[in-house]
């Protein structure tokens, strides 16, 4: 009996395993280097078990009650073990950033060497020695390929599976002139002062929107928190200086229970608001905003909660 | 994101639809009950109040309420058929393959399933914090009531969506058509040329007037067909300027070229516009559910030992629980629709 409910749980946890294997293969597919989908499903599981145990005894010290462990270590857990899979999109999402931005200088000097050559595939070889931080070693995988099999396709299909509309378009054309053979000077011109413009006004809204943005973030990862984590604890104050009772334990429990079921909920959506304003992708926000924002705004309302209850009862 | 939030929604709608089928529920009939059932909750919330001050028997709410939802469905089926027609032009516009009897049905579903499980969690927490299973009910009711309205909200962000896809792609499609046009190539080949790539949505429209163009329509006659095929303004002003220099005899080439332009600085226009709407947004968004919030923690602890007001926690749980959440989730929807997808 005990044999086969192990084999259970190794079962759960294979299957978790794989299905973290798959969801982050493509971002590390994009990242490279020798940390692959393995360890970071791997770590991701470890974190989301240490999660579950630590937040169990934390909240049973702090709380006293069994059932708020038992309620909130699961929860606990899950964002632990999320937060570690956010890593490598973070980072994925980065790298396809820094490529992007270096797009309009490569095709400047991809389109100066193509016109004086009118060869595509000369133009790049030239490009490809120059720094233009990730790209390059892209361009020079690229290069290597298309130098081996003579396939266009298949040398930039990497490039062109990174889900970035410019990366993905400037290297369809580069393909379509290295095929056909056809003139794409003037289109690639067009493209470079495009992709430049359209680099510039999102970072014109990024600086614009940017504190707006970062008051979102206070607000409900610093400012409620803190509101709530205060407010809570003065009923506590009050009550003993008073020495009577404000609200009734049952009351004081669903109280409690609102606020922080509030604070997740705002969390989550202010999270998908940021990445909404800042990239356009809601998936962004939730990856690069969700973890930080939900670890700041529980660490200010245990740190608020504790400090006053300490500091003013004792 | 838009092609998964559609084969998600496609897939929900057509569940839900063979769930009604399958009850023999008709279309009208699966509207007409979602109307009834609306009329029902809503009447009951409102008697429910007005039982409070003026004194009506409990007993007598579920008799006018079921009277009110029977009485409902004559009265709004002319507005569902307005309705129906409406969410069936928009769904094929945006190429969706769902119909307008699927988009009630998952209208109906959502509610359905808000209810089962708001249910479920309010009726742990009485259980929990030991308040009356009505209240319970009546918090479910209140999410129930919300959720046909987040529902449809979804449906229409990702329609929304799917008409940004086709401004978006459309610059990069034309980007490309100009330079086969440029090198010399005949229109119908450039036209073949993007129906054969991958643009969305711009590729499928092509395809459709490459199928009208072999089938001996006009360039210009099968783009304009096309374009009622969509709800994009860009697509459709594209195949004015297209149908002007090919009816004209103007050069085919330079009318593109400017159309480019002009479209790659309406796009960076749409870009500053929307920075200050998210500005706008995001202040209503930090004094509504971030100051507001935070603010009346305060007034709930302190107010019962200044003024002496006790506010029940239990009043507090759906402004907490429904209504800051609602109003968050609008105002991130409403950005999303404002967004250039740039």
């Amino acid at each position: 009996m005990a044999e086969a409910k192990s084999k259970f749980k190794l079962k759960q946890y294979a299957q978790l395993h794989e299905y973290l294997v798959k969801r982050l293969a493509y971002d590390c597919e994009i990242i490279g280097g020798p940390k692959g989908p393995d360890y970071w499903a791997r770590t991701a599981i470890r974190a989301g078990l240490a999660g579950v145990l630590l937040s169990a005894v934390l909240v049973y010290f702090l709380s006293g009650s069994m059932l708020y462990a038992f309620a909130a270590s699961p929860v606990v857990g899950f964002f632990a073990g999320y937060a570690v899979t956010t890593l490598p999109q973070s980072r994925a999402h980065a790298k396809i950033e820094a490529i992007e931005r270096a797009l309009p200088l490569f095709l400047s000097h991809l389109v100066s060497t193509y016109a004086s050559r009118r060869n595509m595939r000369e133009a790049l070889l030239m490009s490809a020695h120059v720094d233009y931080g990730p790209l390059t070693k892209e361009l020079v995988d690229a290069m290597r390929i298309y130098e081996a099999t003579a396939d266009v396709e298949q040398a930039f299909y990497r490039l062109k599976g990174f889900e970035n509309r410019h990366i993905t378009r400037t290297f369809d054309i580069i393909s379509f002139a290295m095929e056909s053979g056809v003139d794409i000077a003037k289109t690639l011109n067009m493209l470079t002062s495009d992709i430049q413009q359209n680099i510039e006004a999102r970072d014109d809204k990024n600086s614009r929107t940017g504190l707006s943005v970062w008051m979102v973030f206070a607000s409900s990862a610093l400012f409620y928190p803190l509101f709530a984590g205060v407010g809570v604890t003065i009923i506590t104050i009050l009550e003993t200086l008073l020495g009577a009772q404000l609200y009734s334990a049952n009351d004081k429990g669903l109280l409690f229970f609102t606020l922080v079921f509030y604070l997740v909920v705002a969390v989550i959506i202010d999270a998908i608001y940021i990445g909404q304003v800042r990239y356009n992708s809601v998936r962004k926000g939730i990856v690069r905003f969700l973890p930080l924002m939900l670890g700041v705004a529980v660490a200010v309302l245990i740190i608020s909660m504790t400090v006053l209850q300490t500091v003013l009862i004792g | 994101m838009a092609s998964g939030s559609k084969g998600r929604i496609e897939g929900f709608a057509r569940w839900w639809a063979g769930f009604f089928k399958n009850r023999k529920l008709e279309a009208n009939h699966a509207m007409e009950l979602g109307a009834a059932a609306g009329a029902f909750i809503i009447s009951i919330f409102f008697f429910l109040a007005l039982s409070v001050s003026l004194g009506i028997p409990v007993f007598v709410i579920p008799v006018i309420s079921l009277l009110v939802a029977v009485l409902t469905p004559r009265y709004v089926r002319k507005y569902i058929l307005k309705i129906q027609r409406q969410m069936g032009d928009l769904l094929l516009k945006s190429m969706f393959t769902i119909g307008p009897y699927e988009y009630f049905s998952l209208i109906l579903g959502a509610a359905l399933s808000a209810f089962v499980i708001s249910s479920f969690f309010f009726l742990i927490l009485s259980v929990a914090f030991n308040f009356a299973t009505l209240t319970a009910f009546l918090l479910a009711l209140a999410v129930t009531i919300v959720s046909p309205m987040v529902a449809h909200h979804y449906i229409m962000f990702t329609v929304q969506k799917r008409i940004r896809e086709v401004d978006v792609n459309l610059l990069d499609a034309l980007r490309h058509m100009l330079s086969e046009l440029s090198a010399g190539l005949p229109l119908a080949t450039a036209i073949e040329s993007i129906a054969n790539s991958d643009y969305g949505m711009v590729s499928e429209l092509f395809k459709e007037s490459v199928v009208l163009i072999k089938g001996g329509e006009d360039v210009d006659e099968a783009f304009r067909i096309v374009s009622e095929r969509t709800k994009s303004l860009q697509f459709q002003r594209f195949v004015a300027t297209m149908s002007y220099a090919t009816a004209s005899g103007a050069n085919i080439e330079g009318a593109l070229r400017a159309y480019i332009d002009e479209l790659g600085f309406t796009q960076k226009n749409e870009i500053s516009l929307y920075a200050n709407e998210a500005i706008r947004l995001s202040t209503f968004m930090i004094i509504v559910t971030g100051v507001i919030p935070g603010l009346l923690v305060f007034m709930i602890s302190q107010g019962s030992v200044i003024s002496s007001i006790r506010v029940p926690v239990i009043y507090i749980l759906p402004i907490y629980v429904i209504a800051f959440p609602l109003v968050k989730y609008m105002l991130t929807v409403r950005l999303i629709k404002a967004s250039p997808g740039v």
